[in-house]
């Protein structure tokens, strides 16, 4: 049996199991509070114990989601890029498949992911990864949390400069699970504090991914009447001291604003373009090592409006310091270009010009190419119907990408589509890259 | 089929209408009437409510949802959704302040007011389960639905926030329980009749289910039926939103 077929039978099994997996179990006669645990022979009752579940009992909760997403990218011929693009797997996946299974049980809660991409030659590739695994316990008063678990931080949707820890790219099309952090956490609370000190990924030292980096980091959060704030720090050895703060806040019926920023001490910035010391586009080895940059801050406001009839819209205007500035992009186009001339004039060997493209297509492989991005999302609601339109402008080269989607939520299945689109006059990043539109369509179901 | 205030018993009406405004009902408490009327919805001041609602289309269950609903004094009370398609969501209200949870998320997001009104039960149709602390108003007269004599109060939004700006709403002369109401939202349009079907809950006599017929999306009934109502008052700190990313009441 080929990997793909063994991951596609696991999450059928998993399908096939879960209507009896889903939902809650609870043993006959169960009494809906625990009995006290002893503590260490000590005869009372124990001062640790684990948090009750949703509803009071300490049933073990379950559930189950299957999805799939067929789709595709057309290619831009014209883009200096294109020969690049299916070395760098531009021209897409075919499919995506993922079974996830959630258990909750008096504070512990493990949910794993069976995952698996098809790319457009048909390779699939399979994974099978806890994507939480943590035991959340109450002790004196005060609240510890131990495993890996998802922490996703700020008051933003389009890009979040306080999500420190958990770092999500956003605005992706099909993501899967997210990946849970392991961490050992403190936190306390009031009705209107609530204060969290966290070490990520203990003992894991410097790693390949910043998120993966082993880090201390805190939040402290206070609500006032109808705003929120946020503060949070962050330590880690490849940024040093990051520190942010952020608010939200509903004024009146309809509208809510919200703004966060981040400073940082260091920050890994992607190399610019560079040609060999002869002056030659083409480069024997992939792009160097990140360019380190200093007191970088990045900041983000919007709000969102729902003025009735079941519409809802957002509006964000972020500074993201790890997007390139036009200069940097212009230097990737004329690189790219010449790149290209060469392979068109015979000079180079095509398989040579593609992995240099290749290589410079990795410029791509990050959520803002620009610092200055607009966000206009708008959505409304027909009973299960939400069909929603997203434009997200880069004022400074005038590049945009528009997604036209739509989803239907039924009772246990829900169904999606969507088509985004990259454009801008010639020379705008979004412009330069070789797939101008991605299609997809999904099917989920929730036990 | 829901019953609705248009429903009237015409004669009985015509007789209630020659007795004089400045009668006994007119000179009613009405923050009494609603505290009594609240009481056969929620019996204790911090409880916890199991909710199930139903949306009919066309004579036929479109959409079930099951929640638990925890309320505490100060206008506070959590959702939490049980159901499959809405598993992990909670929503928390404290006051005028709104936040929910998505599961995808695992952070909470500040709602406007008008979000709670999104969705066939709106969130506030859930979650409020008191009319004293919200609303002020007057007995506007009386009326007689489905042959009950009712009080009719006129009430309006005593703080923002509230899922209905007006109410129109009837309370049975015998016991001060809920018989139906008319609810509008800020436009002063109306957006949903109630009407109330009182059973037994708990050992005492309560409102076991309120059916919402949509003025807006005419032909629709919601059905919200309290499967189980219980004291319990949750401690304070789960009414702190960043709370709600963490483990639910105890």
């Amino acid at each position: 049996m080929r990997p793909n077929e063994r991951v596609v039978l696991a999450a059928v099994l998993l399908a096939a199991a879960a209507p009896a997996l889903a939902g809650e179990w609870r043993a006959e006669g169960q009494a809906d509070e625990p009995a006290p645990e002893r503590a260490g022979g000590l005869g009372g009752p124990s001062l640790i114990r684990p948090p009750r579940q949703d509803d009071g009992t300490s049933g073990l909760q379950s559930s189950f989601r299957l999805w799939t997403a067929s789709g595709g990218t057309r290619l831009r011929a014209s883009s200096p890029y294109a020969a690049g693009a299916a070395l760098a797997g531009v021209d897409g996946e075919a499919n995506r498949i993922e079974g996830v299974l959630r258990l909750a049980w008096r504070g512990a809660v493990a949910e794993g992911s069976v995952r698996t991409t098809t790319d457009a030659g048909g390779e699939t590739q399979a994974q099978a990864i806890p994507t939480e695994l943590y035991q959340e316990l109450d002790l004196l008063g005060q609240h510890l949390t131990f495993g890996q678990k998802v922490t996703g931080w700020d008051v933003a949707y389009g890009f979040r400069p306080l999500d420190v820890v958990q770092q999500e790219r956003r605005l992706a099309l099909r993501p899967f699970a997210l990946v849970g952090i392991p961490q050992v956490a403190w936190e306390w609370f009031d009705e209107r504090w609530a204060v969290l000190v966290l070490w990520a990924n203990p003992l894991r030292g410097r790693a390949l991914l910043p998120q993966h980096d082993e880090s201390g980091a805190a939040r402290v959060f206070r609500r006032l009447g109808p705003v929120d704030l946020h503060a949070v720090a962050r330590f880690s050895d490849r940024t040093g001291l990051q520190a942010g703060a952020g608010a939200a806040a509903v004024v009146g019926e309809a509208l809510e604003l919200h703004g966060s920023a981040r400073w940082q001490a260091r920050d890994e910035h992607l190399a610019p373009p560079r040609r060999a010391p002869d002056g030659s586009p083409m480069a024997a080895r992939p792009p160097g090592p990140p360019e380190v940059r200093r007191d970088q801050v990045a900041g983000v406001v919007g709000f969102t409006l729902t003025p009735g009839l079941d519409l809802s819209i957002l509006g964000e205007a972020w500074f993201d310091p790890a997007g390139d500035a036009p200069s940097t992009w212009r230097q990737r186009r004329r690189l790219a270009e010449d790149q290209r001339a060469l392979g068109d004039a015979g000079a180079a060997p095509a398989a040579a010009v593609a992995g240099n493209l290749a290589w410079g297509l990795s410029a791509f492989d990050r959520q803002d190419l620009l610092p200055w991005n607009l966000l206009l999302h708008v959505s409304r609601r027909w009973d299960r119907l939400e069909p929603a339109l997203d434009l997200l402008v880069t004022p400074q080269d005038r590049g945009w990408a528009m997604t036209a989607s739509a989803g239907y939520q039924g009772e246990r299945f829900r169904f999606d589509g969507g088509l985004r689109i990259l454009g801008g006059p010639p020379g705008a990043a979004h412009r330069l890259y070789p797939g101008w539109a991605t299609f997809y369509v999904a099917a989920q179901l929730s036990l | 089929m829901s019953r609705t205030i248009a429903r009237f018993d015409v004669p009985l009406i015509l007789a209630l209408l020659l007795v004089p405004a400045t009668g006994s009902a007119a000179g009613e408490d009405v923050h009494a009437l609603l505290t009594r009327a609240d009481g056969y919805r929620l019996a204790s001041a911090a409880a916890q409510v199991t909710t199930r609602v139903q949306v009919w289309k066309g004579g036929a269950v479109d959409k079930e949802r099951v929640y638990l609903v925890h309320v505490k004094p100060g206008r506070r009370s959590l959702v939490i959704s049980r159901s499959a398609v809405e598993k992990g969501q909670k929503v928390l209200m404290v006051g005028d302040d709104f936040w929910i949870v998505l599961p995808s998320s695992q952070r909470p997001i500040r709602i406007t007011p008008a979000q709670k009104l999104l969705g066939d039960a709106a969130t506030g149709d859930v979650a409020t389960l008191t009319w004293a602390e919200d609303y002020t108003g007057t007995v506007a007269g009386e009326a007689v639905i489905d042959g009950v004599p009712c009080l009719r109060l006129e009430l309006t939004a005593a703080r923002r926030g509230v899922t209905y700006a007006r109410i129109t709403l009837l309370l049975a002369r015998s016991d001060d329980h809920p018989v139906a109401a008319d609810l509008y939202v800020a436009s002063d349009r109306i957006a949903k009749r109630a009407t109330f079907e009182m059973g037994e809950l708990e050992g005492r006599p309560g409102v076991v289910a309120m059916r919402l017929h949509d003025e807006i999306q005419t032909g629709r009934e919601t059905v919200i039926e309290y499967l189980s109502r219980e004291p319990k008052d949750i401690s304070d700190e789960y009414f702190n939103p960043m709370v709600l990313t963490r483990h639910a009441p105890e």
